[in-house]
């Protein structure tokens, strides 16, 4: 049934998000339009420069925005399905309410990725037009640079480092989408209207909670000095460091997930009224 | 028994109990009207069994089984409100509900729209709100379900829809199947009921037995019946 679930909401999400990533290729295809002719025709006409670098701004402001619009649109349409009218038939339907708080999870994490790769093909797109010796010396730069820093400190680590680095992206999305889930569950049974707003409120309170205690606890156990003596470590000391604050920021991060997760499908299952 | 109710209690945060020790048996195959004021607590009583509502104490059985994801699978709820994912087509909200229903007919749902010269093709956030009223009902009624709770079916609507939507109702549940009717509208829906209950605040349970048989015995139509009952008991009877 999750399998079903998933495939409605992610057709739901894909008929507003699709017209919204067509749309910011075109944009940045007009970005890199403007940018070359700013280069190339920018410093002859004052007026065409100011006109032009202003729309240029305003793309990189849409692309900017299309960026975040595939966890808005996850967002909303989890509120539609599970605190609006359509809940009538969201929670009527003969499926585990672990499978719709899935299904809505999993929709957060994949359109947020693929607004991300879309922000990325955006920017190649625009520096490809504008600039296209200019975005070849940049990767070729950024490229010499990965390559030094592989030589010099992890060697044999790298794929130990990718894996870790990957492993804590997911699960540091797994942990953003509970929380989001868990703020809009505690607001649907706290209030009847504005439950949005209350949402956002519990969200931010949640924010300034975790980076108060994350700043105390670190300060208090001499993170930032550990992060010093790192400087002067061996490559392997190095090494271990960083996989051991990468073993430990992806537990941390999966435990909190993992909380709010059982605690969203908690209150779904026993406390969440449909009124 | 199709519908079981046992020492059921339900109050929401803030309130006192709107069903108070609700004891309930509902028979299979029959058409049953859960008849009673505003706010007295029929819908809430219906959404309790749909599982919308958690109980605050008590259970609800359907066909013996606690409420949960087989119920659902056998019991075809109308709600008042519109429900519908209105990024879909007529045709994809078939295509969900013959997803999700094993006993979802999708032929029948396509002869009753085309009754209704409703387009298939078309997107539901163009229909009018009588509209897709209607193709709610089409969709519940096009379940071969075990249970229908029809919350308000005929609330707001003129009184040529009202007799398409009885008419509807009674012409298309699945036989042996029972269907529960909640409103106060008590005039139009008479004529297609078997049994009836009138429902207290409180969610008690006031009066119920046979439709004709009452009619025979009192000599009055249910209608009348319910003003005498519920005259003297504006709030809290």
């Amino acid at each position: 049934m999750l399998r079903k679930v998933f495939k409605y909401d992610f057709n739901s999400i894909m008929k507003y998000w699709l017209p919204c990533a067509l749309i910011s290729l075109v944009v940045a295809l007009t970005a890199g339009l403007l940018g070359f002719m700013l280069d190339t025709m920018g410093d002859k006409y004052q007026t065409l420069n100011v006109l032009l670098s202003t729309v240029m701004v305003l793309c990189i402001i849409a692309l900017i925005i299309f960026a975040v619009s595939g966890l808005v649109f996850a967002i909303i349409r989890t509120n539609k399905s599970f605190f609006t009218d359509e809940a009538y038939l969201t929670f009527t339907l003969p499926v585990k309410k672990s499978s719709l708080i899935n299904s809505k999870l999993i929709n957060i994490a994949l359109f947020s990725a693929m607004s991300t790769l879309l922000c990325i093909i955006d920017i190649i797109i625009v520096f490809l037009i504008c600039d296209s010796y200019e975005l070849t010396r940049f990767l070729s730069q950024l490229w010499s640079g990965i390559c030094r820093l592989i030589e010099n400190y992890t060697g044999l680590y790298t794929p130990i480092h990718v894996v870790m680095i990957l492993v804590l992206s997911l699960v540091s999305a797994f942990m953003s989408s509970s929380v989001l889930m868990l703020c809009l569950s505690i607001s649907s049974i706290i209030v009847k209207k504005h439950k949005i707003l209350v949402a956002v409120v519990i969200y931010y309170f949640y924010n300034v909670v975790l980076t108060t205690f994350f700043s105390i606890t670190l300060f208090g156990n001499g993170f930032y000095q550990l992060i010093a003596k790192m400087m002067l470590m061996t490559k392997d000391g190095v090494n271990l460091s960083f996989i051991m604050i990468m073993l430990a920021s992806i537990g941390i991060s999966g435990l909190i997930g993992l909380i709010f997760y059982m605690l969203t499908n908690y209150l779904f299952d026993k406390k969440l009224n449909v009124q | 028994m199709i519908l079981q109710c046992e020492n059921l209690y339900k109050s929401y945060i803030g309130t006192q109990y709107v069903l108070n020790d609700l004891n309930l048996c509902l028979p299979k195959g029959r058409i049953i009207g859960l008849l009673g004021p505003n706010g007295c607590g029929k819908s809430t009583l219906i959404k309790t069994v749909t599982g919308l509502l958690i109980p605050t104490k008590g259970r609800v059985l359907v066909d013996g089984e606690e409420v949960g994801e087989k119920t659902k699978a056998m019991v075809s709820y109308l709600p008042e409100k519109t429900y519908l994912n209105e990024t879909l087509r007529v045709n994809g909200l078939i295509a969900m509900f013959s997803d999700f229903y094993e006993d979802f007919d999708p032929d029948k749902a396509r002869r009753l729209l085309s009754d209704l010269c409703i387009d298939p093709d078309a997107k539901l956030k163009t229909l009018s709100k009588g509209t897709k009223e209607k193709v709610q009902l089409i969709m519940t009624m096009s379940r071969n379900a075990k249970l229908y709770l029809l919350d308000e079916p005929i609330a707001g609507v003129d009184p040529a829809a009202r007799d398409y939507i009885l008419s509807t109702i009674v012409s298309n549940y699945a036989q042996g199947s029972s269907v529960v009717i909640t409103t106060h509208l008590i005039a139009d829906v008479e004529p297609i009921l078997d049994d009836f209950i009138f429902f207290g605040y409180g969610g008690r349970v006031l009066m119920g037995g046979n439709a004709d048989q009452t009619r025979m015995e009192k000599g009055k139509s249910l209608d009348q019946l319910f003003r005498e009952v519920f005259r003297y008991a504006p709030q809290g009877f």
